[in-house]
């Protein structure tokens, strides 16, 4: 009896073993390491574990995937399917109703834009619109006459039209159109756009992903489905919620023809679950795969990883118009700033494998000053800071932040350098829908979310969502007269050394104000069949699949 | 019997109207403003007060109820909040696939927990039904979202038998099968074995073995049919647990199911979601109560005489 409960209790032990032991034996190519699940969007993200970093080892990592010769195309068999592996789910298919990057990644499959811009180089190039040209009050644009929409209507004028309005009602398109005043219909293939004021980052505004055209009789009928159809390369053939959405070529797509048949995005939001299946061949693209995974899909002999570094800064932000007298207080804030010991941050958080943010802005964003810096850790002059304030003696405040390993490390660490200095700290871990109830009626004392802005857009939607008075982004409920004018002002100044003064003034100012401390930049990783080519990983996490394929 | 049908059937609405009422009340009760996920982040507060006003949610809680019961009784079960799609079709757009785990998890159960449980049950005390307590244990404490990773981890990452997940064709679902399924099969055995042991215990059986009646006539026949009962209620309320949706399970095995749908409203505030598809879930769970107590019906024939009556 007691032998064979023995050699039962083995052989469980061994099936456990076995099945724990994974493919950790074949490593990673020395590069790959920590990214963790996240719920992105572009901009901001409610991620409670966004995307790892590797600490600037990127730089290895394959990041860009070319496309075959043509003799190698024409020897080639393509798969008809590429499958993506999302780690969240397509909640919708209206693109005015959502900025989340599993939106995106829909969208710039299936919507066209007036512009768009190169997935490379970030260029403008042509796509309903085939010419323009700016002047300070107005752009006009030439309008493609062979354009469809997935039903078969022809993109006209009036959906463009259509568009732009629903799009100045939305709340989550109004702010990015509200350098137009309106468009004006010219004849069947031009327009002019009137603007409300001049902004040099217009035309890559107008190239951001939800800033896109639907067909008016569509989005009338059914709000829900019709906003889905699009004139983009790859029409929706299905979308279920919580499961899938399929994607089939457009054949009467205006532009270049995607080699690819279709593409099944499937919701697989087990982050284990999901790296097997790219491991096993049985998806193509596994997006965010966590950081102790990476290597495993690394040494598997049908996928490999890519990274780059993210556009995405982990920041805290202090409410310093809040209730709190404290936090109001700039040296208080300052002292803050000088208590938090960064490093330590991405070294428990990250794993040591992250970026030490030296600004308020990322790295890919425009104007962004490379000679910056951030505070720095230094608890003596915390304490001295704190002493000259009228909360010597210390005082409460909260730090709140959706419930996740990474950010709880953070604020545990973040209570801990500052009970060093006599501020008591309440660590507040939230749910998704609590925090952006709270951030959005401004009751939070401090908070810690991110930042990821798309390469390319200008700098002018991060310094006016992150920084601007009554921006909902604004964190810190910062509304300074001479930040919002030089914000206003660097938006449409011609003169680049002027503009980037003023974006520079905006950077030293902010870690000046110390109301938005940046703590770390992510690094972000894919997991991707070893065949995908014609791909390359977008640090805004807003990838174009449209070209790539998979070889057999 | 068609009375007794009938009268549990008139029961069910008031059922529907006390679930939607605590629904709606807890959902109510939930942290987070619906306007501030539906707008976003980037929304001013006039956007949002619009969109609260669109939606009716400045008004108060009874008004609302009020609104969304007088809909439901038009068969309007309303839209998603944030998805903007029909809550009645995305329901039934899941159900298949909750319904096949849920069938797929009571066969592997009642496979093995039956004979196991009647097994451990005539050796009692031996090395036979200490090995089916052992089993029973594991399976009970066994986490099922571990158990999920294991089973993908040895039998699609190691072994390539069954797909990782997602829910596409007869070898999709024998993953998550077996996952639910052992913990069912673990419940259902230990009341299989203290049902069986109850019946083998009484005169009639002792009067059957006196008479000469074989040993599997004795088990199957004469004890087995009259400790169906207790095993037939604890199938059906996991048949419907199951149905209703197993998150942990629906999540490891990305399984399009009702669980995850209705867990994902649940973190957005999506009040009509939720409460549209637990008014659902609801009944399909009165349904199949209603079942078991027809199928009590035709195994205990003193049953069938009380709902004749």
């Amino acid at each position: 009896m007691k032998k064979f409960l023995a050699t039962l209790l083995a052989a469980a032990m061994v099936f456990s073993l076995a099945a724990c032991g994974g493919k950790s034996e074949g490593g990673s190519g020395g590069e790959s390491s920590g990214a963790e699940s996240g719920e992105s969007q572009g901009g901001e993200s409610e991620s409670t574990e966004p995307s790892g970093g590797d600490g600037g080892d990127s730089s290895e990592m394959v990041s860009d995937l070319p496309a075959l010769s043509e003799s190698e195309l024409a020897n080639a068999t393509l798969k008809k399917q590429v499958v993506i592996g999302l780690n969240k789910d397509l909640v919708t298919l209206d693109p005015y109703a959502s900025n989340n990057v599993e939106v995106s990644l829909l969208l710039r499959m299936t919507h066209s834009h007036l512009v768009k811009q190169d997935p490379r180089t970030y260029e403008l190039q042509p796509d309903l619109a085939t010419d323009w040209e700016v002047t300070d009050e107005y752009i006009d644009f030439t309008i493609r006459d062979d354009a469809k929409f997935h039903n078969g209507d022809p993109v006209t004028i009036e959906d463009i039209i259509y568009s732009f309005d629903v799009m100045k009602e939305n709340s989550y398109t109004s702010s990015k159109v509200s350098f137009i005043d309106h468009i004006e219909k010219i004849d069947d293939t031009h327009i002019r756009m009137h603007l409300a004021k001049n902004n040099q980052d217009a035309l890559r505004i107008l190239a951001y992903f939800n800033v896109c055209i639907v067909s008016e009789k569509e989005s009338k009928a059914d709000e829900a489905n019709g906003r889905g159809i699009g004139s983009g390369p790859y029409k929706v053939a299905e979308w279920e919620l919580g499961s899938h959405t399929l994607l089939e070529r457009f054949d009467d797509y205006f532009g270049e023809k995607p080699l690819t048949e279709s593409f099944l995005m499937k919701t697989q939001p087990e982050d284990s679950a999901r790296v097997i299946s790219i491991e096993n061949g049985e998806t193509d693209i596994c997006i965010a795969p966590p950081a102790q995974e990476v290597e495993h899909i690394a040494s598997s002999d049908k996928s490999m990883v890519m990274a780059v570094t993210a556009n995405k800064l982990v920041y805290i932000a202090i409410n310093q118009n809040g209730n709190h007298k404290a936090l109001a207080d700039k040296k208080v804030r300052q002292a803050i700033a000088h208590a938090i010991n960064r490093e330590n941050i991405i070294i428990a958080a990250k794993d040591g494998k992250a970026k030490l943010a030296n600004t308020v802005i990322s790295p890919k964003t425009a104007y962004y000053n490379p000679d910056q810096e951030a505070m720095e850790y230094d608890p003596e002059l915390a304490k001295q800071l704190l002493s000259e304030t009228d909360f010597a003696d210390g005082f409460e405040m909260t730090i709140s932040f959706i419930d996740g390993t990474t950010y709880k490390t953070i604020a545990q660490l973040f209570q801990a350098d500052l009970a060093a200095i006599g501020i008591t700290v309440k660590v507040d871990p939230k749910d998704n829908s609590s925090m952006k109830t709270l951030m959005a009626e401004e009751k939070h004392e401090a908070i810690i979310y991110n930042w990821g802005p798309t390469p390319g857009e200008g700098p002018d939607i991060t310094f006016r969502s992150l920084f601007m008075g009554g921006s909902g982004s604004n964190r810190q409920i910062l509304n300074d007269e001479w930040v919002n004018e030089t914000i206003e002002a660097a938006a449409v100044e011609t003169d680049e050394a002027k503009r980037q003064d003023l974006y520079y003034q905006l950077q030293e100012w902010m870690i000046d104000n110390a109301g938005f401390l940046p703590m770390y930049y992510e690094i972000l990783y894919m997991g991707v069949n070893k065949n995908l080519h014609n791909f390359n990983i977008e640090p805004s996490e807003q990838h174009t699949f449209t070209y790539c394929y998979v070889t057999e | 019997m068609w009375r007794f049908i009938l009268k549990r059937l008139i029961m069910l609405i008031p059922v529907l109207f006390g679930v939607a009422l605590i629904v709606y009340f807890i959902m109510d009760l939930t942290p987070g403003d619906p306007a501030v996920i539906i707008a976003g982040e980037d929304a001013t507060p006039e956007q949002r007060e619009a969109i609260r006003e669109e939606l009716g949610l400045n008004d108060p809680f009874i008004v609302r109820y009020g609104r969304y019961m007088f809909n439901l009784f038009r068969g309007d079960m309303g839209r998603s909040m944030l998805s903007k799609v029909d809550v009645f079709p995305t329901y039934f757009q899941k159900l298949p696939a909750s319904l096949a785990l849920a069938f797929g998890s009571i066969i592997v159960a009642l496979l093995l927990s039956i004979p196991l449980g009647v097994l451990s049950a005539t050796h009692q005390n031996t090395w036979v039904d200490t090995l089916c307590t052992i089993i029973g244990m594991l399976g009970m404490s066994m986490p099922n979202f571990w158990l999920g990773m294991m089973l993908i981890i040895a039998f699609s990452n190691k072994l390539g038998w069954f797909p990782s997940g997602g829910f596409d064709g007869l070898k999709s679902l024998i993953l998550p099968s077996i996952t639910e399924g052992v913990f069912l099969l673990a419940l259902i055995m230990r009341n299989t074995r203290s049902s069986m042991l109850d019946v083998i215990r009484q005169d009639y059986i002792v009067t059957a073995k006196a008479k000469g009646v074989n040993r599997r006539g004795i088990i199957w026949h004469h004890a087995f049919r009259n400790a169906l009962i207790p095993i037939i209620t604890v199938a059906g309320m996991n048949f419907a647990y199951v149905l209703c949706g197993p998150v942990l399970t629906e999540t490891v095995f990305s399984w399009p199911g009702v669980g995850r749908l209705v867990y994902d409203g649940i973190t957005k505030t999506d009040t009509q979601l939720v409460t549209g598809c637990l008014i659902l879930s609801c009944m399909f769970v009165s349904v199949i109560n209603l079942v078991v107590d027809i199928i009590y019906a035709f195994v205990d024939p003193r049953i069938k005489a009380q709902y004749s009556k």
